[in-house]
């Protein structure tokens, strides 16, 4: 007998385990997957010690039949695609057939399925099938895994706290919801409710209920298409930030999943509007052909291959970008307080009480219209916030007369949007220094705080930030003794490739043996003792972006020039030099923050004044 | 415009001038200087909102020809890079000339510059100063004043008041009072033509900083113009005009102790002498405290303890000491600057108390009087 030998199902699909089934997230994954491919409505997931003892997911999905089921089980069984073809349009969250089968053999896993005309309950342990009965008819399905990794204990001896593993599944649904708005998900761990969305296919009550319907509110829309993608989705205000890019959820074709370039450009959309190292929480949805993204790279499909990347890239940049300055604002002095009391009423034997969780997200989005619809702080009274909404019966949004439904889709983005540039910047009238730091002034809508040098920093950083790039390629220093570059064989086919960039920018590569380039002189405006450093990141420009960018690589010249050049905190200006400043900041394509990020003017609204001074409560 | 300048009274002039200017401003023609030329002279005006400096050359001297004018005008040049230019240029004999639009052409020897200018006409206005409330005197003696009290201002803007000088006039004396509220300096002018009407101004000590430098030391008299809201120096060839500071000069007459329970009498040289030193190690703890007991036998000991890097003391012999013993913490940098001010030999120092605020004077009069509040210590 031969050495090698086939090996028996049962170990294959245990080694098959090891990829997909990393934790009891990956099992909930592959569950709810499951069931949102089954086009279930509902999906309710249990968890108890974070998954490892049990973990139920009941969806009322299509279900499967007797047969089905007991098909199921086998490796490469699956129902999402029959030809080859079909691999390369994918539209369903699995396609590969093997997670039931790997599941099931590492626990104890008990199925109740029904497709309505027929049905069945298999218990299955380790992989084989121990027991069989019929089921009740109930559409849908319910599996149930128990013990999970009871016979691989290297695997279950390297789980973390069940903090950590609760933290992944709880991280694994909010994704899973953001990206299924139309399914009501249920998570309960230990008996309780850790998260409960609607399936109203709203987002935004999704993200209501993830983040929390304070964090919602300062969510604004986003919208955007070429002719292959479509992007959507909703962003915080710059006000609003997290210190981990990990807030930032993207969606392709409702598969959630992990694109650092796409996470950047949504990140660079934002650049200079939030302070260094804070992000935005976001939910960016892309959709486009099948055909154009690639999900086959990974067993556990986090990764995507995207065709026309750079396209996208500048999409999703561009939409975000747009939308972040038409309604980036001045931050307010002091949030007025969220008026969260639900409304009471007299219970009506005709009109049952409202259950509790539809209705409240209904307010809140309700509430989120308004404040949005209201496009000012800045221009127009300062936000209202309803003391009561009473449930069901909706008052029509002032702005949004064409409005007859309550729940519009998407509300944010059909409403009429102004149509300029900017946001537009107040009209300040002067009162004054505090400290010879601050200038205070007035409108009426309340009064400003603005830090002159922040103000100051942002009117020179436009300008220099435009300076800073026209450089003159061609008056060039030669060099003594050449720079030298390598290259890996594929890095310098590509650089050949994109010669013409550099040369733009006044560098001339040489090739010099394989792989290897020297340079023999170099752009005037170099920095001294720098040259190699400034070359080698134009030319990872190049091959990154294929265009060498002088302006972003000099970005930080610029602000430090814009902060040198400005005049300081503790400097006594006259009437006409404030006038003279808010001018100019008017003139500036984003007057609200500084290079840095930081904000420029702080807003404190008549409201917010009266309510201070107890005139309104 | 047009007209040819020896070029180190346009330097000369220049110089001035330029300390008026600010690289940093929100106004952008304030960082140019205005040049006019009449049939009289020269007049170079610069600016920052704050201080306004102008010199004037005239076209004869002394029986000496400074400046023929071939055409009169104005126009407004960015400074720094006038300045440098006009330094640089290789002879004594510049020709200044404006064309069309602003055009600027400078000539000296066979170097010719062209500069783009600014509309003259943008340039803000001087303030106008009344000849009345007005009143004199010798440069040299404005230029001690100056440097007996500026110190003492605050940097921060936090009390806006309090980065300038107070004068006031009082039963025909000047009062100058400065204070950071941690320590102050006052000097006393016995002037004669006081106007009696001014109550008190503040002039920011940022210009009164720049007004040092300008001024010359020498007798030649220095006109001093109030208006409620600026303040004109005035000399021959040079005015200064400066914005006052808005707001209430606090009342400090009464901050200065009337009774004193310990007397010294010192020898300032050696008393700033040894602070210095014993502030060697007070430095590197933040707050510079030194320490000052007396001793038996007309002694007083300095000291400064800093735990990471050791401890000075030395022992000074003073002139007199009567009264109560006392030990008692200061800043050291306070001190210095007082007794630097107190430009004398011996002062006398009269403590109330170890947490009392006290004062340093002359030997032979009050006219300058500096008050310094001591550190608590534990």
């Amino acid at each position: 007998m031969g050495k090698i030998h086939i090996m028996d199902e049962w170990l294959s699909n245990k080694i098959a385990a090891g990829e997909v089934v990393e934790r009891p997230a990956s099992v909930v994954k592959e569950l709810v997957e499951n069931a949102i491919d089954a086009g279930a409505t509902t999906i309710e997931v249990f968890l108890e010690e974070a998954g490892l003892s049990f973990i139920q997911v009941v969806d009322n999905g299509s279900g499967m039949s007797e047969e089905d089921a007991l098909k199921s089980f086998a490796r490469h069984a699956t129902s999402k695609i029959e030809k080859e073809q079909d691999l390369f349009r994918i539209r369903t969250l699995g396609f590969r057939g093997e997670a039931l089968a790997s599941i099931s053999s590492v626990c104890k896993m008990t199925m109740k399925t029904s497709d309505g005309q027929d049905g069945a309950e298999l218990y299955i342990e380790g992989g084989h099938i121990k027991s069989q009965q019929p089921a009740a008819l109930r559409q849908g399905t319910d599996i149930t895994v128990a013990q999970l990794f009871y016979n691989t204990p290297a695997r279950l001896k390297y789980l973390k706290t069940v903090q950590t593993e609760l933290g992944h599944s709880i991280d694994l649904i909010n994704r899973l919801a953001l990206g299924n708005p139309h399914i009501a998900f249920k998570l309960v761990h230990n008996g309780q409710v850790q998260l409960q969305t609607n399936g109203r296919g709203q987002v935004q009550q999704v993200l209501a209920a993830i983040y929390g319907a304070h964090n919602a509110k300062k969510m604004f829309a986003f919208k955007g298409e070429t002719n292959d993608y479509k992007v959507h989705g909703f962003a915080t205000l710059p006000e609003l930030t997290r210190a981990s890019k990990n807030y930032i959820s993207v969606f392709v074709n409702g598969r959630w999943v992990k694109h650092y370039l796409v996470q950047k450009a949504v990140v660079d959309a934002f650049h200079t509007y939030l302070p260094i190292e804070r992000y935005p929480i976001a939910a960016l949805f892309i959709e486009g052909d099948p055909q154009l993204t690639d999900v086959n790279v990974h067993p556990a499909k986090h990764q995507i291959r995207l065709s026309k990347e750079t396209e996208l890239l500048q999409l999703v940049e561009q939409t975000i970008r747009d939308s972040v300055r038409e309604v980036v604002r001045v931050p307010l002095a002091a949030k007025p307080k969220k008026l969260e009391k639900l409304p009471s009423e007299q219970m009506n034997i005709w009109k049952p009480a409202p259950t509790f969780n539809e209705d409240k997200m209904a307010a809140i989005v309700n509430r989120l219209n308004e404040n949005k619809l209201e496009p000012a702080p800045l221009r127009g009274e300062p936000v209202q916030i309803k003391e009561s909404t009473p449930p069901l019966i909706m008052e029509q949004p002032v702005v949004e007369e064409q409005t007859t439904q309550l729940l519009v889709e998407e509300p944010v983005m059909d409403a009429p949007l102004p149509k300029e540039e900017n946001a537009p910047f107040p009209q300040l009238e002067i009162i004054g220094q505090i400290h010879g730091t601050y200038i205070v002034a007035q409108m009426e809508d309340g009064f400003y705080l603005i830090d002159q040098h922040a103000a100051q920093e942002r009117i020179k950083y436009e300008y220099y930030r435009e300076k800073v790039g026209e450089v003159d390629a061609n008056e060039r220093q030669t060099l003594l003794l050449p720079l030298t570059f390598h290259y890996s064989a594929d890095e310098a086919l590509r650089l050949m490739e994109h010669q013409q960039g550099l040369q733009e920018v006044g560098i001339y590569l040489e090739p010099f043996g394989q792989n290897s380039f020297v340079v023999r002189e170099h752009p005037t405006w170099f920095p001294k003792g720098f040259e190699q450093e400034i070359i080698e990141e134009l030319i990872e420009q190049v091959l990154t972006t294929r265009k060498a960018d002088v302006k972003k690589l000099r970005e930080e010249a610029a602000i430090m020039m814009s902060c040198k050049k400005s005049i300081k905190a503790n400097y006594y200006l006259t009437k006409e030099q404030m006038d003279q400043l808010l001018n100019d900041l008017r003139e500036a394509e984003n007057p609200f923050t500084c290079p840095h990020g930081r904000p420029v003017l702080i807003h404190f609204s008549t409201y917010e004044l009266e309510k201070m001074f107890k005139r309104v409560m | 415009m047009k007209f040819d300048i020896m070029r180190d009274r346009l330097l000369a002039g220049l110089n001035d001038v330029m300390k008026a200017v600010s690289s940093k401003t929100t106004i952008p023609i304030l960082t140019g200087i205005k040049i006019d030329v009449t049939h009289e002279g020269l007049h170079l005006t610069g600016s920052d909102a704050d201080i306004t400096i102008q010199t004037f050359i005239p076209v004869e001297e002394n029986g000496e020809q400074l400046i023929n004018v071939s055409a009169t005008g104005s126009i407004v040049l960015q400074a720094r890079m006038f300045n440098e230019i006009v330094r640089k240029l290789p002879t004594n004999d510049v020709e200044i000339e404006v064309s069309a639009g602003f055009a600027t052409n400078i000539r000296s020897g066979k170097s010719e510059f062209h500069l783009i200018g600014l509309d003259a006409s943008e340039y803000p206005l001087l303030p106008e100063v009344a000849a009345d409330r007005q009143f004199s005197m010798p440069a040299d003696l404005l230029k001690s004043v100056i440097r007996e009290t500026v110190f003492a201002v605050a940097t921060s803007e936090s009390r806006p008041v309090l980065t300038g000088v107070n004068w006031k006039i009082l039963d025909n004396e000047l009062i100058c009072v400065a204070t950071d509220s941690h320590r102050l300096a006052r000097r006393k002018i016995q002037l004669e033509q006081l106007p009696a009407e001014i109550n008190s101004v503040v002039i920011p000590g940022k210009s009164l900083n720049e007004l040092n430098k300008i001024l010359e030391d020498t007798t030649d008299l220095v006109q001093i113009a109030l208006t409620n809201y600026h303040v004109l120096f005035k000399t021959d060839d040079v005015l200064f005009f400066s914005r006052l500071l808005e707001g209430n000069y606090p009342d400090t007459s009464r901050l200065i102790p009337e009774e004193y329970k310990t007397n010294v009498t010192i020898n300032g040289k050696a008393l700033l002498q040894a602070i210095d030193r014993a502030s060697l190690l007070a430095r590197e703890d933040r707050n510079n405290v030194v320490r000052f007991e007396t001793l038996e036998n007309n002694t007083v000991e300095i000291s400064s303890n800093s735990p990471e890097i050791g401890k000075v003391e030395e022992q000074i012999s003073v002139e007199n000491l009567e009264g109560e013993a006392l030990k008692i913490s200061f800043s050291a940098k306070y001190m210095m600057e007082a007794l630097r001010a107190i430009d004398g030999q011996d002062v006398i120092i009269q403590f109330t108390g170890t947490m009392r605020p006290f004062i340093l004077r002359s030997i032979h009069d009050d006219a300058i009087l500096q008050l310094i509040l001591p550190v608590r210590t534990y």
